[in-house]
């Protein structure tokens, strides 16, 4: 048993310490620190400047007015109640619905996170994809990994991933389903290389959403073309067709080159 | 001080990091813990922005930071505060379940929940959505 005792001086220096403590566990590259910075104090001044209204209005959208309460609540910091309260403290309830049912997403994952705690590795379901899960690769490729596929809304999102631990939610559906449906990856090895990084890394948010864009916690694949990338984040990202070729196609053409033995089956039918 | 706080060490986890959590309600001088475990360090490799913004919390917080097998660390402080009692906040992670398995073979363990967002509801919901027709009510008023 080791007792860990930082230095605290500065966040820098505190930095240095973790680095030094788990030096065996570090890569030599992981060196980003991200920039929320951990505590209740933190939360509290973050959970103050929440526009629910807004929120309702434009959380899809990149720069959209998103909580970022997400780490503090992952981590019980805050009660999902005192955020629902400071909600309803600034517009009444009706008005941000989408605000409430946002948090009872994460109830609803944990609920049946403790009902069935088998369903956190293993495929709920088939994937509905026209794919056996043995079709699909056990491996994180390195460019991913890295964030360098040359795709470059993707790339975006990764470093995001990578140099801050945070993701807009509409970031990580997207970057999800590039990794299980383009590049035919497993959902389990998406979901434990977010769960290293993001700093509000929930198992049961994290892998049931992951199970809902592979199609194995849904009816269907979640799967995205460029337009609505652009549309969503275009003023922010590269979303340019010259520097994203893999996704720029409607969605009848993603859907033929995806899932090929789906559409066969189809035709069979 | 009550001779009851004495004896008991907190558990200090990562799904419950609030200070007025209610494992930490009337809970005195308790000797407070948070331990890194070495096995799911391994197998969960959290980057440096993980490591830190839990370290953070911590600090401020005021809890002990330990690096260890996390039952043989709890174990050992118990033994050495001579606490008979570990008490954590409830969580849905095996992981903690299956320590506090194992804690209960030698120490007494006391498990608190937070306060509920929702009331309990029987049955299972296969989709979010037919969940949240059957909750909204109190949510929304």
């Amino acid at each position: 048993m080791q007792r860990f005792e930082p230095n605290t001086t500065t966040r820098e220096s505190l930095t240095a310490s973790i680095r030094t403590f788990f030096a065996d566990v570090l890569s030599d590259e992981d060196s980003a620190v991200s920039p929320f910075l951990g505590g209740e104090k933190a939360a509290h001044a973050r959970l103050q400047d929440i526009d629910p209204v807004d929120y309702c209005r434009s959380r899809n959208y990149y720069s959209g007015a998103v909580t970022r309460l997400s780490p503090y609540i992952r981590h019980g910091i805050l009660h999902p109640e005192a955020v629902r309260q400071q909600g309803v403290a600034k517009a009444p309830a009706k008005k941000i619905e989408k605000f409430i049912q946002e948090l009872t997403w994460r109830f609803f994952w944990q609920r049946t996170y403790r009902q069935h705690p088998e369903w956190l590795w293993q495929d709920i379901e088939p994937y509905k994809t026209g794919f056996l899960k043995d079709e699909y690769s056990a491996e994180l490729p390195i460019d991913i990994e890295q964030g360098t596929t040359g795709v470059a809304c993707i790339d975006h999102f990764i470093q995001d991933l990578l140099q801050t631990g945070y993701m807009h939610n509409h970031t990580r559906m997207y970057v999800a389903s590039y990794l299980v449906h383009f590049r035919r990856v497993k959902w389990q090895v998406g979901a434990q290389w977010f769960l290293r990084h993001l700093i509000d890394g929930d198992p049961a948010s994290n892998n049931f959403s992951w199970q809902w864009v592979a199609s194995t916690f849904a009816h269907k694949p979640y799967f995205f073309n460029l337009e609505n990338v652009a549309k969503y984040c275009g003023e922010h990202v590269d979303c340019s067709p010259e520097r994203n070729q893999e996704l720029d196609a409607t969605y009848a053409q993603l859907e033929a080159r995806l899932f090929p033995k789906k559409r066969a089956e189809k035709e069979v039918l | 001080m009550s001779e009851t706080h004495l004896k008991e060490i907190i558990w200090v986890h990562e799904d419950a990091l609030r200070p007025d959590h209610p494992v930490f309600l009337d809970s005195g001088d308790a000797t407070r813990a948070f331990i890194f475990d070495n096995a799911s360090l391994a197998q969960q490799r959290y980057s440096l922005k993980r490591l830190q913004f839990i370290t953070e919390t911590l600090i401020e917080m005021n809890v002990p930071i330990y690096r260890g097998d996390t039952c043989a660390c709890l174990k050992a402080l118990a033994a050495e505060a001579g606490a008979k009692r570990i008490r954590m906040a409830d969580s849905p992670d095996p992981a903690v379940a299956q320590c506090a398995t194992n804690l209960r073979k030698t120490l007494d363990v006391v498990e608190i929940k937070d306060d509920p967002f929702l009331p309990e509801l029987d049955g299972e919901f296969a989709r979010f959505f037919k969940f949240w027709d059957k909750v909204k009510k109190p949510l929304l008023t």
